[in-house]
């Protein structure tokens, strides 16, 4: 038998007003079934137990109530309230207690027959167990309440009216994390026409004549000899044409490529650009705003790092990788082990640019960037292809709600 | 642009692991995109003799051979291959080692012969990709050298990126004395010893140049007692390791020395050649030629060929003639070493579709100075390795010589550009090592010389590059970034938009997005008013990318068909994008947003069951356009029947701003969603953005204190009798008190009889000084009710 059951059950014998004494303990075990007690932990079962426990009152002579009796009775008395399963076992301890053949006129009783120099003690014993007993009462009565099903109880679990779950297309959302991110170190949106000059897309971006990107084979041109703008880089043409420097602008747009759709191609695609022309930009400023962004768009502690490259609008031109945001530069497959993952093009805004939209290249210089969004929206979202975001199946654009 | 390792290192000394020089060259400029690895260490593979063969008991095409690998110990070997003979010399590789293609051998039975390893073909060995039988080595080589010794080591080949700026790393050299300006290093060139003929070249071929523009240099050398045969195993192996077919030992010779120097080659046999004089010149209108892949190529006027008297032999630069090439039987050689101007090069390879390593090389530009001493070098191979004596000299026409390109920077200017302090001298020394030569050099800058390989170093920003490459990219700082605000700068109508996508994906739409080109066919379905303003692509990738779109709606339309064709029934979307007009002047963009509504979406979880009515579908959208324009600050539209084909008839309208066409809003022409198999209404909505009235900020009006009075009253009127005009019928009536008048209950039926209705409406009046008594409100409320049984025969059926 369980130490502590036996305890218990001696425990509720003691409420009854009886002490405890190892004579009584054969005849407790062996009078109620210990099974039922071992496998019980019904309260319910307990009160039947105290039921039984007062029923075996019966077969002792009762000796009078001292003080520490009334006291431990109060004591047995909360707990077993406490414990009241429902409103009918509650009831029943009421009466087990205040009833009028409960315990209350036991003690009463004890308060008559005390010596007069220890009434005023069992007088506030009595008190005590009638407040302590009746602030249970009202308590539990109060936890089984809220614990119960009204009848218009609602089913909390079911589905709720809600409208339906609205969602930015993931390209849209890198091109606001962009601008969001660039706009803290006072970039401007710009943006210019999908459709757009050859001077601008070409000439003004220092493109040599015979440059294979203005082949028909590669770049869009109209009836009228103007183009869909293969980057975004003309809105740099059109604000500087317009606006005397400083300029620091960000333009995100759409661009067209003659390229056969397939997994990583697309005829359009969307491209953030970036410009900043003052005095005295430096590859110094371009590097550490292109790591401002990293750490903005992968996490603190991504940095960038550049490598040569060739454009023929910047010169220095470079390649920007970002660190990994996956393994964090550790290396691992998105990155195929190499730790960076390359996001960007940018350089030095090459000084024929400045001729073309009436800059002096020696009294400025600048930087100049650019992303592909789509590309950024694949490694970031890890889209398995491009044609996904222009298939716009709600399945695919719910994810990014 | 392959470049192996091993023969790098023929002229530059580099002791880096591979990985070490990945990280060189792609940080100098010279991106590594692959690093491949052909053969191996060969461990524990042998040379081996076969010394006897017998039929495979139980296969045909298979052969037993019993095979010796220098252990004394007769193996036996089951073979597929065809070329197996007793006695030849072979590859062996034993049962347990790995083959540098990746298989591990087992000790197997094949077809019930036990195996004891494998006679090797050249791809399982990696060495390249043939399979046509196992190697036939050397007879000299005796059982079990090892197979290292025979075959080499395993070589690394770099696939490099070399960008457009940089034509002189094309080659093995240009890539060495890359490096060599990188490190610091000596660049070794190849020597060129040539034993001269006693005869003269110049009294064997002259040379004419017609168009000095298209051909600035022409170098030509005669060669005599010639013998063709296969080149040097190293060499074959190079050729192949940058992805050329070995062909015999005069073809080969050109090719690498194109790989080594940069330089395209050609070799004419000079017997098949009319006259001595090798004439440079654009070709005739018509003219016919056919090339060495055997085809005929017809010529024009545009592109430039090498001819003899009486034909074009070779398109310069591209490609030679086939009645004029190297055959087995050519003893006498005329080698061409030329300059090509790049444009005609490009444009010739274009226009006739021949796209060759020469070609690729002239196109980019090559180094005119050393056209010369290219041509010795390939005369020096053909001496050792064909047998072939040079005659004396060379015949060098140079109508393009050119005096050293100058350039001078200043010191300060290169510092302040790349952002990181680096010390003059430290400068110099960079382009020293790029073989940039001083004329003058002070405190402030410096004018240099540049080597005729380096065209691309034209202005002082080329020489920052330079310096900036060479000093480390890595060496850039990357500080806090310091924010520069361009006060006059105004992006405030871009903002405006970028809001818009938050704003209507709260309302429960998701964002899509379409191509700006479109097929025709769909915009005409769809759009049918913007048939003239379509803007076709003279050249479009395809017929379902050959307009720019002038609507959002047909792609729209697609979208929800599509996703609808998935089972995806309950659908809200919106695009917001640019549509493209034909005006008379250009082509007008304009900015719109699109809606499109499709199943029971915004109805509560537990009344999903019910079929979507048009009533629903086309409400539904039209609350979601006029919060949308709400929310805009657009309050006062107007909506107007429309007709137009997308849409079904009488359900459609026109959005109206006074007189400014705002958009449309409707629901799909029936026979176009069931085209689609759609059953049930699509709602359809399109907005211009650009047209939207510029946002004021609102001005605070007092909220009101008194309170208000309702009135609510059903009439039942005509059927045709719109909402609109009995608003317009109100307000002829109403009192400064009607604040507000709402639409509660539209109800009709048999019992209101034929084209009848009933509308209800609740009448809030409110005076904001005064609490209005019921009398008043009862004669201002009367007013408006005789107002609508005279002007539009209502009949007043219940009020309250
Ligand atoms: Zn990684």
């Amino acid at each position: 038998m369980e130490p502590g059951r036996n305890s218990f059950f001696a425990l509720n014998l003691e409420t009854c007003g009886y002490h405890q004494d190892t004579a009584s303990d054969p005849i407790i075990l062996s009078s109620p079934n210990p099974h039922i007690i071992l496998s019980s932990h019904h309260s319910v079962l307990q009160t039947n137990i105290i039921l039984l426990c007062v029923s075996l009152i019966s077969f002792y002579k009762p000796c009078p109530m001292q003080l520490e009796d009334i006291q431990h009775l109060t004591d047995t008395a909360v707990a077993d309230i406490a414990a009241a399963a429902d409103e009918t076992a509650l009831e029943a301890a009421r009466v087990r207690y205040l009833g009028r053949k409960g315990k209350l006129p036991d003690i009463m009783a004890a308060l008559k027959t005390a010596a007069p120099e220890q009434r005023p003690q069992y007088g506030q014993a009595a008190n005590q167990f009638k407040t302590r007993v009746g602030e249970a009462l009202d308590a539990r009565k109060s936890a089984l309440a809220a614990t119960a099903t009204p009848a218009n109880a609602l089913d909390v679990t079911r589905p709720g009216d809600l409208p339906p779950l609205g969602s930015i297309h993931p390209i849209r959302q890198i091109i606001g994390r962009v601008t969001e991110i660039f706009d803290r170190i006072g970039f401007t949106v710009a943006t210019g026409p999908d459709i757009d000059s050859v001077f601008n897309n070409f000439d003004a971006l220092n493109t040599p004549a015979d440059h294979p990107s203005r082949d028909p084979q590669d770049t869009f041109y109209l009836e009228d000899g103007s183009l869909l703008r293969c980057h975004t880089s003309p809105v740099q043409v059109r604000h500087m044409l317009k606006h005397p420097p400083p300029v620091r602008i960000i333009a995100p747009g759409r661009a067209y490529r003659r390229d056969t759709p397939d997994a990583t191609h697309s005829a359009n695609f969307h491209q953030v650009e970036g410009l900043y022309v003052d005095k005295k930009v430096s590859m110094a400023d371009l590097k550490s705003d292109l790591t401002y962004f990293a750490g903005e768009v992968l996490g603190p502690g991504a940095k960038a790092r550049f490598r040569p490259h060739f454009f023929p609008f910047t010169e220095p031109s470079v390649e920007v990788d970002f660190t990994c945001h996956v393994c964090k530069g550790k290396g691992c497959r998105v990155c195929k082990n190499s730790g960076w993952i390359e996001i960007a093009g940018a350089g030095m805004v090459d000084p024929n640019v400045f001729q073309a939209v009436n800059y002096d290249p020696d009294a400025v210089t600048g930087y100049a960037f650019g992303m592909g969004l789509e590309r950024i929206a694949m490694i970031l979202l890890e889209i398995d292809d491009i044609r996904r975001l222009y298939d716009n199946d709600v399945r695919f654009l719910r994810q990014f709600a | 642009m392959l470049i192996p390792l091993s023969w790098l290192k023929d002229y530059i000394e580099l002791h880096e692991d591979v990985d070490a020089l990945r990280e060189l060259l792609t940080f100098s400029g010279l991106e590594v995109e692959a690093v491949e690895t052909h053969g191996s260490d060969f461990e524990q593979i042998v040379v081996a003799e076969i010394t006897a063969i017998s039929p495979h008991p139980n296969a045909d095409k298979l052969t037993l051979c019993t095979i010796e690998d220098g252990s004394g110990v007769p193996q036996t070997v089951v073979c597929g291959a065809p070329n197996v003979r007793v006695g030849m010399k072979t590859i062996f590789a034993p049962v347990g080692v790995t083959l540098p293609n990746g298989l591990t051998l087992k000790k197997a039975k094949i077809r019930g012969v036990e195996s004891l390893g494998m006679l090797c073909a050249e791809d399982e060995l990696g060495l390249s990709k043939a399979h046509d039988g196992i190697m036939d080595l050397a007879a000299d080589l005796s059982p079990g050298t090892p197979a290292v010794d025979v075959l080499g080591g395993p070589e690394i080949v770099f696939d490099l990126e070399v960008t457009p700026n940089r034509p002189d790393c094309l080659s093995v050299i240009g890539v060495a004395r890359e490096l060599a300006a990188i490190t610091g290093r000596e660049l070794k060139l190849p020597e060129t010893p040539l034993r001269e003929g006693r005869e003269s070249t110049a009294d064997r071929a002259k040379v004419r140049i017609d168009d000095p523009e298209a051909c600035p240099r022409y170098t030509a050398r005669v060669l005599t007692g010639a013998h063709v045969g296969p080149s040097p195993d190293w060499m074959q192996k190079r050729l192949r390791l940058c992805g050329i077919r070995p062909i015999n030992n005069l073809v080969d010779i050109t090719n690498y020395v194109m790989l080594e120097t940069g330089q395209p080659l050609h070799a004419f046999d000079q017997s098949l050649l009319h006259g001595d004089t090798v004439i440079v010149r654009r070709a005739a209108e018509g003219e016919v030629m056919q090339t060495l892949d055997d085809k005929p190529r017809k010529l024009s006027a545009e592109h430039l060929v090498i001819a003899d008297a009486g034909r074009a032999v070779a398109v310069a630069g591209v490609m030679g003639g086939a009645d004029s090439e190297i055959r087995d039987n050519t003893t006498t050689v005329l080698l061409e070493s030329a300059a090509f101007q790049s444009s005609r090069v490009r444009a010739t390879a274009k226009s006739l579709g021949m796209h060759t390593d020469s070609s690729y090389r002239f196109a980019r530009g090559c180094d005119m100075n050393n056209v010369e001493w290219v041509s010795r070098r390939a005369a020096s191979l053909m001496q050792q390795h064909a047998g072939a004596t040079p005659l004396k000299g060379v015949v060098d026409v140079w109508p393009g010589e050119r005096s050293p390109v100058q350039v001078s920077c200043r010191w300060k200017k290169i510092t302040d550009l790349i952002g990181v302090d680096i010390p003059v001298d430290t400068m110099r020394g960079y382009f020293h090592r790029l073989g940039l030569k001083d004329v003058e050099s002070s405190d402030e800058g410096c004018t240099l010389e540049i080597p005729s390989f380096r065209d691309d170093l034209r202005r002082e920003v080329d020489l920052i590059e330079e310096i900036a490459r060479l000093n480390g990219l890595d060496k850039i700082p990357a500080r806090d970034p310091i924010g520069r605000i361009v006060p006059t700068a105004n992006d405030r109508p871009t903002r405006r938009l970028m809001n818009l996508w938050s704003r209507v994906a709260a309302m429960g739409f998701n964002e899509i997005m379409n191509y700006s080109l479109t097929a025709p066919e769909s915009l005409n379905a769809l759009d049918p008013n913007a048939a003239a303003r379509q803007e076709h692509l003279p050249n479009p990738i395809s017929q379902d990318q050959a307009v720019l779109r002038t609507s959002l709606i047909p792609q729209m339309a697609e979208t929800l068909a599509r996703n609808y064709a998935r089972q995806n029934h309950e659908l809200s979307l919106f695009e917001i994008g640019t549509i493209f007009l034909k005006a008379e002047t250009g082509v007008e963009e304009q900015t719109r947003i699109a809606f499109g509504q499709l199943g029971p979406v915004h109805r509560p979880a537990l009344d999903k069951q019910r079929p979507v009515s048009d009533t629903e579908a086309f409400y539904g959208l039209k609350g979601v356009v006029e919060t949308f324009l709400k929310s805009e600050g657009v309050h006062e539209v107007t909506f107007i029947p429309l007709e137009d084909k997308s849409f079904a008839p009488g359900q459609a309208a026109d959005i109206l701003l006074g007189k400014t066409h705002l958009g449309r809003i409707g629901l799909l022409a029936r026979e176009l969603r069931e085209d689609w198999k759609i059953h049930e209404p699509v709602a359809l909505a399109e907005i211009i953005l650009d047209v939207l009235p510029k946002r004021k900020t609102p001005v605070m009006k007092p909220v009101p204190t008194m309170p208000a009075t309702a009135r609510d009253t059903a009439l039942i009127l005509d059927r045709a009798v719109t909402h609109a005009e009995i608003l317009a019928c109100i307000q002829k009536a109403a009192p400064y008190e009607l604040e507000d008048v709402q639409l509660f209950d539209v109800f009709e039926g048999k019992k209101l009889g034929e084209n009848r209705k009933s509308m209800a409406y609740r009448f809030t009046y409110r005076n904001p000084k005064k609490t209005l008594t019921d009398k008043a409100v009862e004669k201002f409320h009367g007013k408006i009710e005789a107002r609508l049984m005279q002007d539009l025969g209502a009949e007043i059926v219940g009020r309250g």
